[in-house]
């Protein structure tokens, strides 16, 4: 999530280093939905997600004095979050066998979509892949982490992390166009019936 | 027919428009608060170490200034440092007390011209303390060592003196009674 930055957040981040709870609460405020988006495609789970956004915010806000590029506050919290996720997911342990099955059946399918899809549906079968996979494809397509550093967070190597995500993009295109195809055969029978 | 791109970079161009879900903001903002409030409640970790600091400073400085060596003086004899000292030491002692005894005896009421030899005991008593400290502070430092038995030496010299004087005065007077 990119936030265009202002005068004003540096300001907002200056108030919190003094403690003020209304520039928190607004701090918060711009922040919250994004960072909900992400912890949302990283656990695919609404009840943890929202414990995720609750700890990351009480540690930025606890250790916001220990931030001090007053203008990277998003990038900063963003990794609060995502280290949660991570973290969290761990304590359930990460499951990675899910894509060594698709690694034999699935090796020409291509990973290219239609321009046109709904990114929210990609949102939503983002969230449906397998926890390892989901959390490999957001971390480097969507956070622009390295596979070196997705190898470092996830406790994988780096080369397992980029045949994973591999193997992710490639689950996801086909679940975006079995998706398609499926909406088409309803579009043509409701049109049918028409 | 529709356009078809790859997914790594449909994702990067749409990255923001993937951000579809609504949060319960209230809702996360309470657990926040509540969150924040709990840990303001515990003192912070940094006045911990500050107090930590400030009573070892203290304990510090309470040792530095109170068991400086002068306040531990702790009364070291020539018996501490070797027997043969101490055996030498304590007869010169029991000498010393015993000429003492004597003069106290003999000592007549009126006396100021043996006052000077009194003084000299005095001054030679307290040399003795300044060189008891010393030998607690060098413990078997032959000169000090040497010094203490010399002090008794010169302390028994000068009770003969004062008997000597004693008797030279009866004399005196008894002669000229005579």
């Amino acid at each position: 999530m990119e936030v265009l930055y202002n005068h004003s957040e540096q300001k907002l981040v200056r108030l919190c280093k003094k403690g003020d709870a209304k520039a928190q609460f607004k701090l918060y405020k711009l922040y919250c939905k994004g960072m909900f988006n992400v912890a949302m495609r990283m656990t695919n789970n609404k009840s943890v997600t929202e414990d995720v956004l609750q700890d990351a915010f009480v540690k930025a806000f606890l250790e916001i004095n220990k931030l001090k590029d007053e203008k990277a506050f998003g990038g900063w919290l963003k990794r609060i979050v995502i280290n949660r996720c991570i973290d969290v997911s761990r304590k359930a342990t990460l499951v990675f066998t899910d894509l060594e099955a698709l690694q034999n059946q699935h090796l020409e399918i291509a990973d290219d979509v239609d321009c046109e899809t709904d990114p929210e549906l990609i949102h939503n079968l983002i969230k449906k892949l397998p926890d390892g996979a989901r959390e490999i494809l957001v971390l480097r397509a969507l956070e622009g982490f390295k596979h070196a550093e997705i190898g470092e967070k996830l406790g994988i190597s780096e080369s397992t992390a980029k045949t994973q995500f591999f193997r992710a993009k490639q689950l996801l295109a086909q679940m975006i166009n079995e998706n398609e195809g499926e909406h088409r055969k309803i579009f043509k029978g409701e049109a049918i019936k028409a | 027919m529709k356009m078809k791109e790859n997914i790594e970079k449909y994702l990067k161009e749409k990255r923001l428009r993937l951000d579809v879900e609504e949060p319960e903001q209230d809702l996360i903002w309470e657990g926040i608060r509540s969150g924040l409030q709990q840990k303001k409640k515990g003192l912070p970790e940094w006045f911990w170490k500050v107090a930590a600091i400030f009573i070892f400073v203290v304990s510090v400085t309470y040792f530095i200034t109170n068991e400086t060596p002068e306040k531990q003086i702790v009364v070291i004899n020539l018996s501490d440092v070797s027997e043969e000292l101490g055996e030498q030491e304590s007869q010169l002692k029991h000498l010393a007390n015993l000429k003492w005894e004597e003069v106290q005896q003999k000592l007549p009421e009126e006396n100021t011209y043996l006052q000077f030899l009194l003084n000299e005991l005095q001054e030679l008593d307290a040399i003795y303390t300044t060189y008891q400290q010393d030998l607690n502070q060098t413990i078997n430092n032959e000169p000090v060592v040497r010094a203490m038995l010399d002090y008794y030496e010169k302390k028994v010299k000068i009770l003969n003196r004062l008997l000597l004087e004693i008797e030279k005065q009866k004399y005196h007077e008894e002669t000229i009674t005579l």
